[in-house]
């Protein structure tokens, strides 16, 4: 039985050597809102004059006719504070998130990852969260109605 | 009349026959009491220490017959720096509890091929320094930790013991760790868990080569023959 069993668990022990895990991560900082009207439960499609955040001075979707909004969360911070520049109307929005990273390997290396999305304050009418999780493949992470 | 003459015979063919109950020889019913006491230490993870990456690891069986109580004891710490930039440092200990089971039952030298199952807990801290870049929020470092993680799993295994001279045996054990879970990773996503391995891929694999001495305990004392007065 010795000499059956031997060469199989053999063979079972290298099989570990397939193993090698890929250097593929979903992860990304980038965040996406819905726009929704306040009435009806449909898409809005509201044009920015730009939209600032916290941490940059870059501006987001300026000039923009849009009804998703992609925007990135600060990575030096775990919240983020962005002003909404758009018809008549200013507002604003604070998102908090939990900063995690993950080592794939040390040849992949690490990717961050952004989770635990809350709404902290907010000056709009309506903001729900849909997905806490920032990734690539996230369809929406907050819906805003205004 | 023939049939009748066949009953005759099947009746005297069962009168004839003598039913013997057959002991058992005992090396298959071995009682269970503690033997011998076996501590050793992997050869094979102390090879294996490198400026990046240390480790240790003892083991200790009780011999209760054809049944042996298992118990595993090490720690590793290692350091690496990634490709992305930063680095990743984990360090802890573990232990690991089970039964091994031989199979080899008629040996006289209770060498072993065995199989077991084991359980087995680890605590450790793990520290990411990480370097990023983002088009928009520019590059920074900063430094995410797990001060305390545990992990628990468990293992299949089988392995060999074999005595090489006088109380010193020589022996491998390889493992197939399974259902690994982590506790306390809220700021970095377990990579290593120490004892079990690289975390999330399901089954891990591990393999140690062994040295161990074996203490033999007294051997239980026979009842004293009392003579029958005539």
């Amino acid at each position: 039985m010795v000499r059956l069993l031997f060469p199989g668990m053999l063979a079972l022990l290298f099989s570990a050597c397939l193993d090698d895990p890929d250097c593929v991560s979903n992860s990304t900082n980038i965040m996406r809102i819905s726009l929704k009207r306040l009435d009806v439960d449909s898409a809005r499609t509201v044009k920015f004059f730009w939209i600032s955040a916290s941490g940059t001075d870059s501006v987001f979707h300026q000039g923009d006719s849009v009804s998703v909004l992609r925007l990135p969360v600060n990575t030096g911070a775990t919240a983020t504070t962005y002003k909404f520049y758009y018809e008549t109307k200013i507002d604003s929005l604070v998102v908090g998130y939990r900063r995690k990273t993950k080592v794939v390997s040390p040849e992949c290396g690490a990717f961050p990852q952004y989770e635990n999305l809350a709404v902290l304050s907010t000056s709009f009418v309506e903001v729900k969260v849909i997905t806490t999780q920032l990734a690539i493949g996230v369809s929406k992470n907050l819906e805003i109605k205004l | 009349m023939v049939a009748c003459a066949q009953a005759q015979v099947t009746q005297s063919v069962e009168e004839d026959t003598v039913r013997v109950k057959v002991k058992k020889p005992d090396s298959l019913r071995e009682k269970i009491y503690p033997r011998a006491v076996r501590i050793g230490t992997d050869v094979l993870v102390l090879a294996l220490n490198t400026s990046r990456a240390s480790g240790w690891e003892v083991h200790g069986d009780v011999d209760l017959g054809r049944h042996y109580l298992a118990v595993d004891y090490g720690g590793s710490s290692r350091k690496d720096l990634l490709a992305t930039g930063g680095s990743y440092e984990n360090s802890g200990s573990f232990w690991r509890a089970g039964v091994d089971i031989n199979l080899l039952r008629k040996d006289p030298d209770r060498n072993m091929f065995f199989i077991g199952f084991r359980y087995g807990r680890a605590s450790f801290n793990e520290t990411v320094n990480v370097v990023s870049s983002d088009p928009f929020f520019g590059s920074l470092s900063y430094q995410l930790r797990n001060p305390s993680a545990s992990a628990a799993w468990g293992e299949l295994t089988t392995g060999l013991r074999v005595k090489v001279w006088k109380e010193f045996w020589m022996g491998y054990t390889a493992r197939m760790k399974f259902a690994g879970s982590v506790s306390g990773d809220d700021n970095v996503g377990t990579y290593i868990a120490p004892g079990f391995g690289i975390v999330g891929q399901g089954i891990t694999w591990g393999f140690n080569y062994q040295l161990f001495w074996r203490i033999p305990f007294a051997k239980p004392k026979k009842p004293p023959i009392t003579a029958v007065p005539k």
